[in-house]
């Protein structure tokens, strides 16, 4: 069975630029990518999708990034899922709350697409 | 008379005295008088009685020889009738009596015979005639007889004190008229007298206004006149003095009114408290910040009026010995204020203080102003970050692509294809390191502005400068790896510790370390690490190029970078010696540099020993005999410990410290003696203030607190204890004897008399809610964290650093606790085996930003 890599992000940039690189994963391994461009898409993709690796972007319109964590780790079905935070907020706070609210990683903007990559790889148990 | 009071005394001593003198002369002299007069009657007396003796005599002869007795009887009654004769009587011959006077009979006494040929007086007392003077007369030589005529004397002592007497009167009659005249005279000398002392009285009582009316040319008038002359001289005077003091009591009026118009006009607010936090001194924006209004709160405790985050400061600024203390309080209106308070000293020699003063100042605006400026840098940042996202990422895609996609496909004989290939490797390798150089350089910015405006967090701690040098050290290997540059590590020994936050002094020292190296092709980086003072003195030696005089002042200005930035591409952001600056600053250090263009440069930097948290304190508290301490080498143990935390050498499976906080020196020794049998360490302080010591110094597991003590009080303490962000996650229970305990703060609270069993199970209750704390192994070198920061807060005390290999070792030597994996590990890491283990918890640290 693939597995599933949701993109969610409000910059089409950011968007593309972690399409691209996970591309690769697409033509290597059994991998499918979906994005999102706010966190209710996202949130709702989530939820009938129910991928197993999502990006979340924190900074978003609708619904921000925390929010969408926060439900998705509330809920005992989707809770399995890896969310791996990306965002530009480098301070502190931000840092902490995103990792008390389930999320297993955080990384900040500018990110390096052999870190994406990596990182996607070891999360997927590729 | 009344007036005359004094004068009566004299008077009265005076006339006493002229009494009795007189009263003297006056018996003398008329004593004198009479016995004079006495003695001369009593000469007549003789001579009148011979005369009547001898003419008797005379005229007797014939009747005495004719022996006619009528007749002489006749001729001697005749003579009876003179003055002063008191008998007469004739003798013959024979001694008979003839003829007498007496009468009845003559008196035996005068009968005897004199035998005498010529007259003799004699004085003889006759029984029934008092004393008499006897005359005796012979008549004819005594043949025919004597005459013997008795003269009186009780007549003249009878005249003798007539005269006495009539002379005393008259005397006495002068003497009371010269009294009378004497009385007068002194009255007259006493009457200006009078007035002058009533002058005096009122001079005495300031009344210069007083006259005198003494117009007499003598003494009296004269002292009359210097006194009016010396009271007008004395009013003068005091008018003068009464000006002078006018004077000053104006200006020390206008003096303390200004000053008071100061206070009422301070737009801080301004609070002066005693030595017993009692309140001496509020003003109107004092009133105004707390809603105070018009309340009379002048000598009541602070506590009543002002919130907790104040009175907090009044009490702690009781044991501040210099500089202030400052904290955030709430104001009326949601406003937010900053209070500083300071204690006052009299003089510096002084032992006490009169207490303290706090200034307030709203904040809220400024705290407004913050955020705004948090908000934009947060903006910014994000700004920022994201297109250099795009940038950097496409173009590593773009890399990527042509190398793996494009250039293979290329014909490999052509030689303009080979060109085109290596410039656009060129080009994109430009693009990745400046885009790469972009984001260091907001990163940098961000980081300056967040230090600059306060924003910066800093997780500051006890550590040896040593371990530092040494992280950083190690970090920057790869780079000297490159170049053929050496980095030796000179450290101290027993090299005191210093306060502050590891991550950020690691950056200022690999910032130095990196610069150095950027500028040496080859060569030795010399690192020391020493002791200087009461600082630690960090010096970073290179053999570069060196630094030019005309540029060494500006090189930790923002954005000054050595070398012609015309010719020479620089080297990194300009940004990394401001900011080791401003690292520096805030650790209360110094950093400067010296070098000589062509020889290389060093760098130092200097930080204050952390006196406060170092054995320093614990030698003066035990000197106090404060600090109820244990065994030496119970202390050595702890500090044992401590060092090894900080160094991270290995874990630790001592048992869990224990503060006991209690003034009851019995309580305190009876808890530490129960701790010890349930296998904890124990420590013990006698007040909150060598508490709060102790708990920053050791950190303890879990602090027992006693609510009532001297000096700091359990509330105050845990509020401390609370408020500072290494000792925030320390269990307290506090042990108590009020029932209100729970609203102290701590996070259990037991009732004195301490019940053993739920004293240790709560105790024991704590501890594992707090066992997070217990240990954990971070897998990998402590150096390559720059972000320790959260671990810190998760596992305050209990890091330890360690390469993957060793942490088998750990766990089966029965380490329980967590082990805290950096994500770019996990995946060459066996952590399925890890967590297979019974008490061991497996986390995976995210990785991202840090790795940069």
């Amino acid at each position: 069975m693939s597995k599933k890599i949701l993109i969610v992000d409000d910059e089409v940039h950011i968007k593309m630029l972690l399409e691209q690189t996970l591309e690769e994963l697409e033509d290597e391994f059994e991998v499918e990518l979906f994005t999102a461009s706010d966190g209710e898409e996202g949130l709702d993709f989530i939820r009938t999708e129910k991928p197993d690796l999502v990006f979340l972007d924190i900074m978003m319109p609708k619904m921000n990034g925390y929010e969408v964590c926060r439900t998705v780790m509330e809920d005992s079905e989707l809770k399995h899922i890896k969310i791996i935070l990306l965002t530009a907020k480098g301070q502190e706070v931000d840092r902490k709350q995103g990792l008390e609210l389930g999320a297993k990683m955080y990384m900040t903007k500018p990110f390096d697409p052999d870190e994406i990559l990596k990182v996607s790889k070891e999360m997927l148990d590729l | 008379m009344a007036a005359m009071s004094p004068m009566t005394g004299i008077f009265k001593r005076t006339f006493l005295l002229v009494f009795c003198v007189f009263g003297l002369i006056a018996a003398i002299t008329s004593g004198m008088a009479a016995y004079f007069l006495y003695e001369r009657m009593a000469d007549e007396f003789q001579s009148k009685g011979l005369a009547i003796a001898e003419s008797i005599a005379k005229g007797s002869q014939v009747v005495l020889l004719t022996e006619d007795a009528s007749a002489i009887q006749s001729s001697i009654d005749h003579f009876l009738g003179i003055e002063g004769v008191k008998y007469i009587f004739v003798m013959d011959s024979r001694n008979d009596v003839i003829a007498h006077t007496f009468v009845p009979v003559m008196p035996d006494a005068l009968r005897e015979r004199s035998g005498l040929r010529r007259s003799a007086v004699r004085e003889i007392d006759v029984q029934g005639y008092g004393p008499v003077m006897d005359i005796n007369a012979p008549i004819l030589e005594g043949v025919a007889g004597y005459v013997h005529v008795g003269m009186d004397m009780g007549l003249l002592e009878t005249y003798f004190w007539k005269v006495f007497a009539n002379m005393q009167l008259v005397l006495l009659g002068i003497f009371l008229a010269c009294m009378v005249a004497v009385y007068y005279s002194v009255q007259r000398i006493a009457r200006p007298l009078t007035e002058l002392s009533r002058y005096a009285a009122r001079l005495a009582k300031h009344d210069f206004s007083a006259e005198i009316d003494i117009v007499s040319e003598d003494e009296v008038g004269m002292l009359a006149r210097t006194m009016q002359s010396m009271s007008q001289e004395l009013s003068a005077l005091f008018g003068e003095m009464n000006a002078k003091v006018e004077k000053a009591t104006e200006e020390v009026r206008r003096n303390l009114s200004y000053r008071q118009a100061i206070i009422n006009n301070l737009a801080d607010g301004l609070l002066v408290t005693d030595r017993d936090a009692k309140i001496t001194l509020v003003n109107p924006a004092m009133r105004e910040y707390f809603d105070l209004r018009d309340l009379e709160c002048e000598g009541e405790l602070a506590e009543r009026y002002f919130p907790e985050e104040l009175v907090s400061l009044v009490v702690s600024v009781q044991s501040l010995k210099e500089g202030v203390v400052t904290a955030e309080v709430p104001l009326s209106g949601n406003r937010t204020g900053k209070a500083l308070a300071s204690r006052i000293w009299l003089d510096e020699t002084q032992e006490k203080s009169l207490g303290g003063v706090i200034l307030v100042r709203d904040i809220t605006h400024e705290k407004a102003l913050d955020r705004l400026k948090t908000e934009f840098i947060s903006t910014v940042s994000h700004e920022l970050r994201t297109p250099m996202t795009s940038v950097l990422g496409f173009t590593k895609i773009i890399r990527k692509k042509l190398e793996r996609d494009v250039f293979p496909e290329l014909d490999p004989d052509s030689e303009k294809a080979a060109r085109a290939v290596e410039q656009v490797q060129d080009n994109i390798g430009i693009i990745v390191t400046e885009a790469e150089r972009l984001t260091e350089l907001i990163n940098d910015v961000l980081d300056i502005a967040k230090m600059e405006s306060g924003k910066a967090q800093w997780r500051d701690r006890l550590l040896s400068m040593g371990d530092v040098a040494a992280h950083s050290v190690r970090s920057v290997r790869g780079m000297c790896a490159d170049k053929g540059v050496r980095v030796e590590l000179e450290v101290e020994e027993s090299l005191p510790m210093v306060f502050g936050d590891s991550s950020r002094l690691v950056q200022v020292m690999v910032n130095l370390l990196s610069n150095a190296i950027k500028f040496m092709d080859e060569g030795v980086i010399t690192c020391r690490v020493r002791r200087q003072d009461s600082f630690v003195l960090v010096s970073v030696v290179d053999q570069g190029a060196g630094i030019g005089p005309d540029q060494l002042p500006f090189i930790f200005e923002k954005f000054k970078q050595v070398g012609d930035t015309l010719t020479e591409k620089p080297q990194g952001t300009g940004l990394g010696l401001p900011i080791c600056r401003q690292i520096v600053t805030r650790h209360g250090g110094e950093i400067w540099a010296e070098s000589v263009a062509g020889m290389g440069s060093t760098f130092y930097f200097t930080l204050p020993i952390a006196e406060d948290f170092s054995e320093n304190v614990l030698v003066s508290d035990e000197k106090m005999n404060k600090i109820v301490c244990e065994e030496e080498t119970d202390i050595l143990m702890r500090e044992g410990q401590a060092m090894m935390v900080e160094t991270g050498e290995e874990a630790c499976d001592m048992p869990p410290l224990i503060l006991v906080v209690d003034d009851d020196p019995s309580l305190g020794k009876y808890l530490k003696q129960l701790f010890r049998d349930a296998g904890f360490r124990v420590l013990v302080a006698q007040n909150g203030r060598i508490a709060l010591s102790l708990a920053r110094q050791h950190l303890p597991s879990l602090i027992t607190m006693d609510l009532m003590m001297p000096e700091m009080d359990g509330k105050a303490a845990i509020h401390c204890l609370r408020s500072n962000p290494f000792t925030r996650h320390i269990p307290i229970l506090v042990v108590t004897a009020l029932s209100e305990a729970d609203s102290a703060g701590g996070d259990a609270a037991v009732l004195k008399p301490v019940d053993e069993e739920q004293l240790l199970e709560t105790v024991n209750a704590l501890l594992r809610d707090h066992d997070v704390s217990r240990s954990c192994i971070v897998l990998g070198d402590r150096a390559s964290y720059a972000f320790d920061d959260d671990l810190t807060v998760i596992c305050p005390n209990r890091i330890t650093f360690c390469p993957p290999d060793e942490v088998w070792d750990h766990v089966r030597e029965g380490f329980r606790g967590f082990v805290f994996v950096p994500s770019e590990m996990a995946g060459v890491f066996d952590l399925e085996a890890l967590s297979r283990f019974s008490g061991v918890q497996v986390l995976i640290l995210p990785g991202g930003e840090d790795y940069k």
